[in-house]
This record gives C-alpha cells, structure tokens and sequence, in this order.
C-alpha cells in the first residue's frame, strides 16, 4: 500500500483549497469517496496496490483537471496536481 | 421467510453512541414516502426516471462487460484486488450522467449532499439517502473511516453535514450537522468492502416532511432483471450538484450489486434504487468505483435488519 501525499497547486503554484480530489481510474475497486484539499491544497490517499492510477481534481475556479501517475511499492508518494494545463477553467 | 432477520456476525452493527433507542423488527420490505408537496413524475410502468439522457446510452450498453470479482476470499480493502489489473474506470465509457435540477422534489430531496470531517480533520464528499425522518443510510467509509494508511484518519468521523436536495449553492432544506453513526463490525473491525455500509441519524428531523425511499431484499433473478437508477453527488461536477444515471443491472452475488451506471468521487452512499408499481425501492448502496462495473453493498436480510433497526422517527 502506498499512501499518496498530494498539493493542487495553479498556475501560479499557489495552492487551490476546497478543491475536490477523487480516483478516476484504477487497478482496483477502490470507495467512490472524494477529498477537498485543505488550506495549504493538501490532500492524501491511499493506492492499495501498484499500477496505474487516474485522479481528477476539481475547482470551482479553475474547472476539472486529470493526472496519471504510476504507483510503485513505496510507502509514500508525492503527487502535484497542478490546474491550468486542463481544457476547462479560466 | 418465517420472523424477522436479526444482524449477526459481520452484520452486527455496531454504534459510536451508547445506545439509547431500541431497535425494531420489521418484514422484508419496507415502504418509502413521497413526503410532502410534489414528486418527480413517473409513467406508469416506467423503470427509470423521466429524465432526458444523451441518445447513445443504447449503443453502449451492450458493450459493457461484467465480470464478477470471485468474492470467496475477500481480503481488507487495503489489499482487495478485483479482476485483471488495468486501468479501470469509475465512469465507464460515454458520461451519461444527467443533472438534476428540480431537487426540490422527492426523489430527489430525499438524497442528500455530505461534508464528512474524519477523525484527522481531513475532509471528504460523500452522498446519504433517507430511509425515514431521521436516518440517511450511506456507505460505511463514509461514517468509519477504515485502512487510510493515514495517522489518525481512521476510526468514526468527526461529525458530517447533511444536506438534502442540495443543488450548488442552493440548500432548499438547509443543512444539519450529525454526530450520531452506525456501521458493522464487518467493516468497523474488518474492512471488508462486502460489509461496507452505515447510516446517519440526524439529531432532530427536517422541518419538512422530505420523504425516504423504501427499500427490500430481493431474489437474484428480479435484480438481473431490473435497471439500477442511482443519483449523487460526484466530485467532478460543479459543486454540490446532483447527477442522475441508469442502467441495467449487470451482476449480483450475495453481498454485491454490479451495474455500468456511471458514478464518480462523491456518490459513495448513494442509493441504488429500482422501481415497484411506480414506487422507488433501494437495493443497494453505492460505495465503490474504478472497476469494470461499478458496485454497490446489495440489500440481503442482514442488511435489511439493520436498516430497519436504524429507523428513527
């Protein structure tokens, strides 16, 4: 299991708060749940086992973006999502 | 069946209060209302809502493939692996999800938007369902958070704010904060996705009589029958508004409901509901995405014990 440590970030690379964090697709069933990053955009997850994985991220300012990322065996991750790089949002 | 199911085992619920309400006894098939006020019309006969849906659900719908994860020997969340290891999609194929505007009307106020705060502070979108005055049933990662990984997240949450028929920013009923959840050991202690369901209750009623849906067991040949009507709130749409979608049911086994309806983060919860003489009846719970088909915790007697035991007037 790999716990995923992740920060949305905009253009700017300030943090986007409030936003919502969810596993598009992965290599398991996985709850159907989403998280909103905190104050700093921070959120985590946890990826049960290794592959690939889609999370979607969404902001009411900056509309919805996606990131693929491959998970290995670490125990941790760092992830970046980082809007502006979508086709919705300003 | 002969008496009424009592919860064991896995089934047996389990409370973050001391119990102050007696649990109650009931058939196997419990009745919804409508609540007051109007309702989202239905044709006679009609299996899913009279809703507009994009025209190539058809076309897709017979692509969709089940397969049915081998549930035999179902390991802790954390560790469940079902099926080959692709990449697997919570909305499958096409989005043809619908949003609901006229939440004001049952069924629809009777589903409502949840802001969960974990043990850790952290928080998390989910979606509940009514099934009387006081009790939203939702999955159980909604009200127990169970194997994060994360250093204090897991155990009960904090507290969640419900919020029927929530539409944006619009909150036609308000919001109450609850504190009060059940779940069972079998996914409080063991964290297994078969027992992954729970409910709310809500210190004190709507001041509106909002309605609730019924719910039953059901043999396994009316399901594969049926077609899996689900509404939510997803977490890839604006906020806080609700989605609707059908399809038909693709899989059952006895703890599980497969269907293709398209869900996304934020509907764990969500009822899974099919129509009986034109009544609205729950037959799972929604509460897990990123496979094949997307799932939902079926409505077996032990389940059905337990919701009727966390009624509240």
């Amino acid at each position: 299991m790999t716990i995923l440590r992740g920060r949305i970030v905009d253009k700017k690379g300030e943090p986007v708060n409030d936003a919502v964090v969810y596993v598009a697709s992965a290599p398991v069933s996985l709850p159907d749940i989403g998280a909103l990053t905190d104050e700093a955009g921070q959120f985590s997850f946890f990826a049960p086992v290794p592959g690939r994985y889609t999370l979607g991220a969404r902001s009411e300012r900056w509309g919805v973006t996606q990131i693929d990322i491959v998970v290995g065996k670490e125990p941790e991750q760092q992830i970046t999502i980082r809007f502006g790089d979508s086709e919705e949002g300003p | 069946m002969s008496g009424n199911p009592v919860a064991s085992g896995p089934h047996k619920p389990i409370t973050n209060l001391a119990v102050t309400e007696s649990t109650i006894e009931a058939p196997m098939f419990s009745a919804g209302s409508t609540g007051y006020g109007d309702e989202e019309e239905v044709e006679a006969g009609a299996d899913t809502e009279l809703v507009i849906k994009p025209e190539f659900e058809v076309a897709y719908e017979s692509a969709v493939e089940f397969k049915v994860p081998d549930l035999t020997d179902l390991r802790d969340i954390g560790e469940a692996s079902f099926g080959e290891p692709a990449l697997l999609e919570a909305v499958i194929g096409v989005d043809e999800r619908v949003q609901i505007q006229k939440t004001k009307l049952f069924p629809w106020r009777a589903s409502a938007s949840l802001l969960i705060t974990a043990a850790d502070n952290s928080q998390w979108i989910g979606t509940g369902w009514f099934i009387g005055p006081r009790t939203l049933i939702t999955a159980g990662h909604c009200v127990y958070v169970k194997n994060s990984g994360m250093p204090g997240r897991d155990g009960w949450a904090k507290k969640i704010q419900v919020m029927p028929g929530r539409n944006g920013a619009e909150l036609p009923f308000g919001g109450i904060s609850a504190t009060e959840f059940w779940t069972v050991e079998g996914w409080a202690l063991q964290g297994k996705e078969i027992y992954d369901y729970g409910a709310i209750i809500l210190p004190a009623p709507f001041d509106q009589d909002l309605g609730f849906f019924g719910f039953g067991v059901f043999k396994d040949q009316t399901l594969l029958a049926v077609t899996a009507n689900i509404a939510g709130y997803p977490g890839d749409k604006p906020k806080g508004t609700l989605w609707y979608d059908h399809r038909k049911v693709g899989s059952v086994n006895a703890d599980k409901v497969f269907y293709a309806a398209d869900t996304a983060g934020g509907q764990s919860g969500a009822c899974v509901y099919m129509f009986v003489d034109g009544q609205r009846v729950a037959i799972a719970i929604h509460a897990y995405g990123g496979n094949t088909a997307n799932s939902g915790t079926r409505i077996s007697s032990q389940v059905y014990a337990n919701l009727e035991s966390w009624k509240r007037d």
